[in-house]
């Protein structure tokens, strides 16, 4: 217990150093360019797989098909609407909206993911209450929460939530 | 920090401990040894469950352990078959089927993501049949087949029914290719919707079970036509209404929930379960709610079950 | 007048209101907390209601519906997710609000025009349901289709900074609610082979993802990690709504009621749609358009008379016609055939006095709505004061805890896990996800509408023109798309 504790300690002082060195970590980013590129394509995608993922029965007046045509019609056309303003803004040496991303956020967000991901995975492998548990703790653990009442109160909640649902409910939890 | 570890752990090992307990091997003589879930595939609230939840109650008078009626929905019943493919042969679980599952669903689009088949189930028993019904909108003074014919001389009826690959729209494809009358399917999300089409005048027919047009036809909005049956009706809603079987067309088939089992499951299981639900078929409160839903008892073996699975399918696949 | 004093002595029993009580705080309590669902609670409980008598249900049940109308708004308003879909109108206004110490205020004014709106689409049913059914049965087909086009035009109005980006948005939104199974000829897209695609992606679970599940993403950000008062702020908050207020939200209450019943009467809509459009109306409308978005009152008022609006109006078709315009009340209407009462023209000849308890006691209903809302809204505005690091862990317990139940599903965790990513990307991009919302709201009905109504035509666009309230309808789309188009026009002008 006494030297788990201190890998604790250990991990928790390489954590805050590794933030230290990505807290002013900055990578421009540019939403107005990248946000039609990012549809445009996922249109097309979807057009491309549409002969195999949608079959068409009769010809009719409309089809099951003439739907999904129409939206992604509209997805290309106004991505790319707004991929020639962005063009014609460079060719007229304007300047593009630019965003400057956090490194250090958006690290955090992936491990929130991960850690939603994993409790996902968990979920039905150990049961609803152990995961959420586990999740709740290391979810205080990411905010760096140092007070014991926090994971106290945290740990009872979850154990109430998960209970209430499971008996009281009769909810059919994993 | 050392107090919240070592708390942590306690809960998860107390946890583990629970969930590592049970899961013995099931003895076929003394099943059922725990509670026995019965999944039904269908919508919270609809006649399925009902019956369901209402048999659920003399499970433990009847099988010594209490029954669980539970819903689990998705892709109309399909989601629910899939995954009681997990279950093993004389398992605690069981399951609600019906001729949707087994005898439409393999024949229709999207049967390539269906991964289950009859095969893998062992039917138990049947516990209710359901009559379907043709309504026309009352303004066409249509209320037989032979008049039904007459109107549809040289026309191009639209018939509203509940979903396009539902059991209503093969009924209803069936019917118009045994009298050679043009008609169209018109699909509404629900048979009440339907059913209000064809109040409406917005569609000329439409088809239902006998319960959900019942509101409509004492209303006197909508005429029952026909039913899709052997013999003809004859109760306080709808007055000696004839079956399609009496015009010489075979184009009818009720429609029926059953309980299984996954395929292997010990005779001896199948048969105390049977015997259970022959009892709880038997009970008055049970026949009360039959009446009031217009439905029948109707506890049919595995044979017959087998018939029905088949004839469905053939007449689905005669329609495609 | 007989029937209804023997309706209302039918009505007016111990039980009836203590099964009101329970339902209403059942109701509240599964549509404040992310994740939970009113569709959740009404399945949990509905076995319950098997023994019960036909009013005692009907309370109970009425109960849980009208007070997750309401209870959606308490999570939307505090912690910027929408406990409900419907709720999404208000979180906004009611979030931006709470960021400005005023969350007893906006928890004020949503439990006060939540009110008002039940209690006047209550007094609709009770007084004018043979009239507004009259009017539903001239309702057909092309006119839902209308309808439905008429609430894709709020598309424009909550596009954010670009309508481009909305139309884009929604593009999105619709098109995700064409996976699953087509209504129409049975083919079935972009399922992959997969089983859980079929009936497409519930409402609830893309909601889940897209709000509750992406705002904890967005915990990655330091500012918002901060708990936004303390609890001696929420205390000393008066949560006091002006004279001044009062009348700027008359008006835009009053619309909304309207709105909100004309669209409860349409089977398949709903109160998301309702709400939104009423937001929509209300922002058109107002002299202080800048303040939406930014904790508007009339946004608030708007949104929320909306869809309680639509409790009673959904009753009229289900119980003169048998129609049910949602999966709440759909479930109603099994509650009331186990009870031997079928829906339909003779329900009220045979079941008279029955019918009259029901409807005096949605009036009661809300007026108890009221009462709680009104003791344990200071208790629900502390939730501003409980420390993030604690409520965000909950809310995701809660949120899989719902996604998974909903359907019993893995599958469907995994969904919402999916949504929140994409949340999360359109949030860095630039682009709203409320046209995505809207978009998956509304994409069902309107294509199912479209279509059928081209071959109830046989593929005449007449049809669209044929009767009055269809045209009355066109004429009413084309006027809002005049003016989104000179409003866009006036402010790119503006921005050059």
């Amino acid at each position: 217990m006494h030297s788990f504790l201190q890998i604790l300690k250990k991990l928790d002082t390489k954590i805050d150093r590794t933030g230290e060195r990505l807290k002013d970590r900055k990578v421009n980013f540019y939403p107005t360019v990248v946000g039609p590129i990012v549809f445009l394509v996922f249109a097309l995608v979807a057009f491309l797989i549409m002969p195999s993922q949608v079959k068409v029965q009769q010809q009719a007046a409309t089809t099951a098909r003439t739907f999904p045509i129409l939206l992604l019609q509209i997805m290309i056309v106004g991505s790319v609407a707004l991929l020639v303003t962005e063009i014609v803004k460079i060719l007229r040496k304007t300047e593009l909206e630019v965003v400057q991303i956090e490194l250090l956020t958006e690290i955090k967000a992936l491990i929130i993911l991960l850690m939603l991901i994993l409790y996902a995975i968990l979920m039905p492998l150990i049961g609803f209450i152990p995961s959420s548990l586990l999740f709740s703790v290391a979810m205080l653990y990411f905010f760096r929460i140092k007070k014991v009442s926090y994971y106290l109160i945290i740990i009872f909640s979850a154990l109430v939530i998960g209970l209430i649902f499971r008996y009281l409910l009769g909810v059919r939890l994993p | 920090m050392k107090k919240v570890l070592l708390l942590l752990l306690v809960v998860l090992i107390s946890f583990g401990t629970i969930f590592a307990a049970g899961k013995a091997e099931v003895d076929v003589d003394t099943w059922p040894q725990e509670a026995v879930t019965v999944i039904c595939p269908w919508a919270v609230g609809g006649v399925a469950d009902i019956v369901n939840r209402k048999a659920a109650t003399y499970g433990a008078e009847l099988l010594g352990k209490p029954i669980l009626a539970t819903n689990e929905l998705g892709a109309g019943g399909n989601v629910a078959l899939t995954n009681f493919l997990k279950n093993a042969p004389n398992s605690h679980n069981l399951i609600f089927g019906g001729e949707g599952a087994f005898s439409i669903a393999p024949n229709v689009d999207g049967s390539d993501a269906i991964q289950f088949k009859y095969g893998d189930f062992e039917p138990i028993i049947n516990l209710y049949s359901a009559i379907f019904v043709l309504t026309s909108d009352v303004s066409l003074d249509i209320k037989d087949l032979d008049a039904l014919k007459a109107y549809a001389q040289g026309k191009k009826l639209k018939i509203a029914v509940n979903g396009i690959a539902g059991s209503e729209a093969f009924l209803a494809k069936a019917l118009a290719k045994d009298l050679g009358i043009n008609m169209e399917l018109v699909s509404y999300n629900g048979a009440n919707l339907a059913l209000d089409a064809a109040a409406k005048g917005e569609t000329e027919f439409a088809i239902s079970h006998q319960s959900q047009a019942k509101g409509s036809v004492e209303g006197g909005i909508l005429n029952p036509v026909v039913v899709f049956d052997e013999k003809g009706v004859n109760n306080e809603v709808y007055k000696n209404v004839k079956g399609v079987g009496e015009y010489g067309s075979s184009a009818f088939f009720r429609n029926r929930c059953f309980i299984l089992a996954r395929k292997g499951t010990d005779q001896k299981i199948i048969d105390k379960v049977r015997k259970a639900y022959l009892t709880i078929l038997d009970k008055p409160e049970m026949a009360e709610f039959f009446k009031s839903m217009m439905i029948e008892v109707d506890p049919m073996d595995k044979a017959s079950i087998d018939k029905h699975v088949s004839t469905v399918a053939a007449i689905v696949k005669a329609n495609l | 007048m007989d029937l209804f004093i023997q309706g209302f002595q039918q009505f007016f029993t111990l039980s009836s209101f203590i099964y009101i009580n329970i339902g209403l705080i059942l109701g509240l309590i599964f549509g404040a907390i992310p994740g939970l669902t009113v569709i959740l609670c009404i399945v949990l409980f509905l076995p319950f209601t098997y023994t019960m008598g036909a009013i005692d249900s009907f309370m109970f049940l009425l109960g849980i519906y009208c007070a997750g109308g309401y209870g959606g708004s308490i999570s939307a308003i505090l912690i910027n997710t929408p406990g409900t879909p419907h709720a999404t109108a208000t979180m906004a206004d009611g979030y931006a609000l709470t960021k400005k110490g005023e969350s007893r205020k906006a928890l004020n004014i949503a439990l006060q025009a939540s009110t008002f709106g039940g209690i006047f689409s209550a007094f609709t049913l009770l007084f004018f349901a043979p009239q507004v059914a009259k009017f539903a049965q001239k309702m057909g087909t092309p006119e839902y289709f209308l309808v439905c086009l008429f609430g894709l035009t709020v598309i424009a109005g909550v596009s954010g900074d670009s309508l481009i980006k909305g139309m884009i948005s929604g593009a999105f939104g619709l098109f995700i609610s064409t996976i699953g199974l087509d209504p129409m000829t049975g083919s079935t897209r972009y399922i992959f082979k997969n089983i859980n695609l079929y009936s497409g992606f519930d409402l609830i679970i893309c909601l889940i993802g897209l709000f509750a599940l992406s705002e904890v993403l967005g915990k990655s950000q330091k500012s918002n990690q901060n708990t936004i008062s303390s609890l001696d702020e929420v205390k000393s908050e008066s949560g006091k709504i002006s004279k001044m207020e009062y009348k700027r939200m008359a008006l835009p209450s009053l619309m909304s009621a309207i709105i909100g019943v004309i669209i409860g009467i349409i089977p398949g809509t709903g109160a998301s749609m309702a709400s939104f459009v009423s937001y929509d109306r209300a922002r058109q409308m107002s002299k202080h358009k800048e303040e939406f978005g930014k904790g508007s009152v009339e946004g608030i008022a708007a949104a929320e008379t909306a869809n309680n609006a639509v409790t009673g109006a959904t009753l009229i078709p289900l119980l003169t016609m048998g129609i049910p315009g949602d999966g709440a009340v759909a479930i109603m209407l099994g509650a009331l055939m186990i009870n031997g009462l079928t829906p339909g023209p003779n329900l009220f000849a045979k079941h008279g006095v029955t019918m009259y308890a029901i409807m005096i006691g949605l009036i009661f209903v809300n007026i108890f709505m009221f009462l709680q809302g009104k003791a344990l809204t200071k208790y629900f505005a502390r939730v501003v004061s409980v420390p993030v690091s604690i409520l965000t862990p909950i809310i995701v317990i809660f949120c899989f805890a719902g996604a998974f139940s909903v359907n019993a599903s893995m599958f469907d965790v995994g969904v919402t896990l999916v949504f929140a990513v994409i949340a999360y990307l359109f949030k860095k991009l630039n682009f709203s996800t409320i046209p995505v919302l809207l978009g998956l709201v509304l994409g069902a009905i309107t294509e199912e509408n479209f279509r059928r109504s081209l071959i109830l035509s046989d593929g005449s666009w007449k049809i669209f023109v044929q009767s009055p309230i269809a045209i009355a309808f066109l004429v009413v789309i084309a006027l809002t798309i005049v003016i989104i188009g000179v409003n866009h026009i006036k402010d790119s002008k503006r921005s050059i």
